[in-house]
């Protein structure tokens, strides 16, 4: 897709943005294959020992290698963050185009609902359900959802209203052509960029939410492990073994930056005033 | 030869500006340097308004920008000098805080954005008078009063405690020129400084700017795209062709007699007459001038358009020569003496629309054929040649959110009137803000959805608000609507035959014929090669664009065709083609057109019927020569007035 092309060829940022999150992604799904060892396999002997060449970042309180529970952190962590995402778009982009495109009194109620979420802190919002509805992957999911979709909603609800009122839309119903069309042909390729942004966004809010519940041990609980239990169980040792918050602390900061560099990249792809300096040369 | 030039005017005191062979280069990353201006030699006595005028990417601005050095990023001076009142600027490093505001004052197109919007008027102006004099509170205040008087505004209180937003456009453009001329510049800039406002405003602003030259004897730069200004202000004038000077001298020679092919089509596309006076006609230039990377500097840039081109203007580049009397152009094959007795460089031979294919009279109004005047219509037998009916429409807007729309909603048009008739032509003409925009779109039921319509709108004699979404959909192939912005109105993402054929696939109206075929048919008809079909819109030019707009409108061979100021954001040369290309679609197809205008120029040139509206309100209407030749009211009268070029 071009726009990936224009902002990766753009910005070498990120570029290796995008290369950090590839190979996490990579390590996730390859590495509980490659492993000698399993995510619940004890090593006793080994509980709490420094990285080694044995296990090379080190084991947890039971002495399970971290390499591999990192690895499978990751798949729970970022599977959470993805599936809340989808979750989001899902249910937010159809809300946000009903208001966009009817505008009017519906269009009042769905935004202020969104602003009223927004009135909350997202970790608040989180607390709340898993509260409610129990510590599990889908009530996760959910929480998780919900934080994200009101700035999802914002974004495309608006791209929405701006394409409506574009002069080429206008000229297109001028001419007979049909609201369905118009939406299919004008409005929803105009609407992907900026949702691919947002996305990308909401997937390192996700991902800090989930941290921030496991770490309040409101995530999946042990011997599962997503890479904020493993932030709670290294807590309680970090004076002993600081590495055991490190390293699952350097993936959550790692991919997190890495989602927003991405998205600020695309944005920047998207500003008009900057799409025009690609387009028209340095004039 | 400048410098001689001014000795022999001025009794050999320096000029005020004085620039030469000015060279200003774009570097691009990687890429070899494009020259954007090159070997510009200007210059300006004390007491003297020189005209810099050319279109879009002449250079004419960023010539101006170099003077007070604020060339955009990336482009510099690679060559000449620049010196305002002696004191060179491209030299050695310049400190421009000396330079702006106290030796040249600059005003731009947009007032409002050149005023602090959260500053009261006195402020700011007492801002630029702090910045480079030191004068006490007292001395302060009476040179803002000073100031106001000399721009003619109100010096009380009450006015200088007021914040921009609260001025009229004409008013805010009077504070800039303010505060532009607060510290006595020997130099006075003026960059498009009327092209946004009205007319009326914008001849009282060009009277204001001719007046400060001639009673404070400060010099001018004025830069135009619009003769029209030129030739009411300017005592010298420049004309750039992509980056060039091509002609110069004083005013009334270059325009009685341009020697330059693209100076005489730049006149002859204009509507106006320039000594006063509209035309019936325009004779356009054909093709585009070429963009930044396509200029070759080895051969005269304006050949590619040029009739009068021969073998040595693609190999050579003219110099400018001197004509006598301080007026040189930089042409070959020069015009002569006697203006029109022969200008084959502005049509004929080479014209590349096969519309026109006659000659050099391209229309006028009185060649219009049958159903212009509708006086025959009084009958009620003429109600089927009616295809556009309006009674009593009235729109205002409803302000506010959802929750909290006032009960009370804004007029933007009250009880408008029209009745068009086949292959008829009535304009509608107005300032902005007088409701002429809106009219376009409801006569067609496209009005934004906060408008309240009142009133009956007909098509055909169909009433349009009483038809379903389906009938309303049919009935819209036959009026269809052409906007002013050609880069908004065509979507970037699809190629021209995709957009051409938007129109018919909606209505179903597949033939045998393929797509690409009709598309390449629509393109033809309105001047443009075939091979534009494959293009998408960022690839074509402000003009080519208007065309396939207007190819989109014809096809769905609609009766009407609603133009909302259709070239009022092109180019000169490229205007005067597509209102070419207008009036042979309603020459030779007998379509009706509702043309909505700010320009009396074009209307005259267009139009059988005339709509004059003022905030809403239809002031007066009548048969175009009558009301150009004796306007019933005072407000038509002032219209037609600052229209005119006042030499």
């Amino acid at each position: 897709m071009n726009f990936w092309k224009t902002m990766v060829t753009r910005d070498r940022v990120a570029l290796v943005a995008a290369a950090i999150l590839g190979l996490i992604a990579v390590f996730a799904l390859i590495w509980p294959f490659v492993s000698p060892y399993g995510p619940r396999e004890i090593h006793a002997d080994a509980a709490l020992s420094g990285p080694s060449a044995r296990f090379w970042l080190g084991t947890d309180d039971t002495g399970r290698d971290m390499v591999t529970l990192l690895a499978h952190g990751a798949r729970i962590s970022l599977g959470i963050a993805v599936a809340a995402e989808i979750l989001a778009v899902l249910s937010g982009v159809p809300l946000a185009m009903i208001a966009g495109l009817l505008g009017g009194i519906v269009d009042s109620i769905i935004m202020r609902t969104t602003d009223a979420l927004l009135g909350f802190p997202g970790i608040l919002i989180g607390l709340m359900v898993v509260t409610l509805f129990g510590a599990s992957l889908a009530t996760l999911m959910i929480a998780i959802a919900l934080m994200t979709v009101p700035y999802l909603i914002r974004v495309v609800r608006n791209a929405v209203v701006v394409e409506k009122q574009r002069l080429y839309v206008v000229s297109s119903t001028a001419l007979g052509v049909k609201p369905g069309t118009l939406l299919r042909r004008t409005i929803l390729p105009n609407i992907v960029s900026p949702l691919i942004v947002q996305v990308s966004f909401g997937l390192a809010v996700a991902i800090l939410t989930e941290a921030s519940l496991g770490f309040l041990g409101l995530s999946v609980q042990p011997p599962a492990a997503s890479w904020g239990t493993l932030l709670q169980v290294g807590y309680s040792y970090i004076r002993i073994t600081p590495w055991l918050v490190l390293f699952p602390g350097i993936l959550i900061f790692v991919s997190v930056w890495a989602l927003n560099t991405l998205g600020d990249a695309g944005r920047d792809v998207l500003d008009p005033r900057l799409r025009d300096t690609v387009e028209q040369g340095a004039r | 030869m400048t410098g001689q030039e001014q000795g022999s005017q001025d009794g050999g005191r320096p000029p005020t500006l004085e620039i030469s062979d000015l060279t200003l280069s774009l570097e691009g990353a990687g890429a070899d340097p494009v020259d954007l201006v090159k070997g510009v030699s200007l210059d300006i006595s004390q007491g003297q308004c020189l005209g810099l005028v050319g279109e879009s990417g002449a250079g004419k601005s960023l010539t101006a920008k170099a003077i007070v050095g604020l060339l955009p990023r990336g482009i510099s001076v690679t060559s000449g000098s620049i010196t305002v009142g002696g004191q060179p600027l491209t030299s050695s490093p310049v400190n421009w805080r000396d330079i702006r505001g106290v030796l040249v004052g600059t005003i731009f197109q947009d007032p409002i954005s050149s005023l602090n919007p959260v500053m009261r008027i006195r402020t700011q102006v007492e801002e630029v008078i702090k910045a480079h004099l030191t004068l006490s509170r007292h001395e302060r205040d009476r040179r803002v009063v000073e100031l106001m008087e000399a721009v003619d505004l109100p010096g009380h209180k009450g006015f200088l405690s007021r914040y921009p937003h609260e001025l009229s456009g004409g008013q805010q453009q009077r504070v800039a020129i303010a505060m532009a001329i607060a510290c006595d510049p020997l130099l006075l800039i003026a960059d498009e400084a009327t092209t946004a406002l009205d007319v009326r405003t914008q001849a009282q602003i060009l009277k204001l700017l001719r007046s400060l030259v001639d009673d404070m004897g400060l010099s001018m730069l004025l830069v135009t795209h619009d003769m029209g200004v030129i030739a009411g202000v300017a005592d010298r004038l420049a004309v750039l062709y992509s980056g060039r000077v091509v002609e110069r001298g004083r005013t009334p020679d270059v325009l009685s007699n341009p020697r330059h092919p693209y100076t005489s089509g730049l006149i002859e596309s204009c509507p106006l007459d320039l000594k006063g006076g509209f035309r019936a006609e325009v004779k356009p230039i054909m093709g585009t001038a070429p963009i930044d990377a396509e200029l070759i500097w080895d051969e005269c840039v304006y050949a590619p358009r040029c009739s009068r081109a021969e073998n040595k203007c693609r190999s050579h580049s003219p110099p400018l020569e001197e004509f006598g009397d301080l007026h040189s152009a930089a042409c070959f094959y020069p015009l002569g003496d006697v203006p029109g007795d022969d200008l084959p460089g502005t049509s004929g031979k080479g014209d590349t629309s096969p519309l026109t294919p006659s000659g050099p009279v391209l229309f006028a109004t009185a060649a219009r054929g049958p159903g212009s005047p509708p006086q025959n219509g009084e009958g009620a037998e003429g109600a089927n040649d009616v295809i556009v009916q309006a009674t009593g429409l009235s729109v205002s807007y409803r302000e506010g959110r959802t929750f909290s729309y006032s009960r009370k909603a804004v007029p933007a048009v009250q009880e408008f009137d029209l009745e068009l008739r086949k292959a008829e032509t009535v304009a509608v003409v107005g300032e902005s803000g007088s409701g002429k925009s809106t009219v376009a779109r409801a006569l067609i039921r496209l009005e934004p959805n906060n408008a309240v319509v009142e009133g009956r709108r007909q098509i055909l004699g169909a009433d349009l608000d009483e038809l379903g979404r389906g009938a309303l959909r049919g009935m819209r192939r036959r009026a269809q609507i052409i906007f002013q912005d050609p880069y908004g109105s065509l979507n970037p993402r699809r190629k021209v035959v995709d957009l051409l054929m938007e129109g018919p696939r909606a209505h179903d109206l597949e033939s045998s014929e393929p797509p690409l075929d009709r598309a390449r048919d629509l393109l033809e008809r309105v001047g443009l090669d075939r091979s534009f079909a494959d293009r998408y819109p960022h690839q074509m030019s402000g003009g080519q664009r208007q065309r396939v707009a207007i190819a989109r409108a014809l096809s769905l061979e609609p009766q009407v065709l609603i133009c909302d100021e259709p070239v009022s954001a092109l180019d000169v040369s490229i205007q005067a083609q597509i209102l070419e290309l207008l009036a042979s679609l309603a020459e030779e197809e007998g379509l009706a057109f509702v043309f909505i205008t700010h320009d009396l120029g074009v209307m005259n040139m267009l139009a059988d019927r005339v709509i004059v509206m003022r905030e809403g309100k239809t002031v007066e209407t009548g048969m175009v020569e009558e009301v150009l030749a004796r306007p019933n009211t005072r407000y038509t009268r002032e219209l037609i007035q600052a229209s005119l070029v006042a030499i």
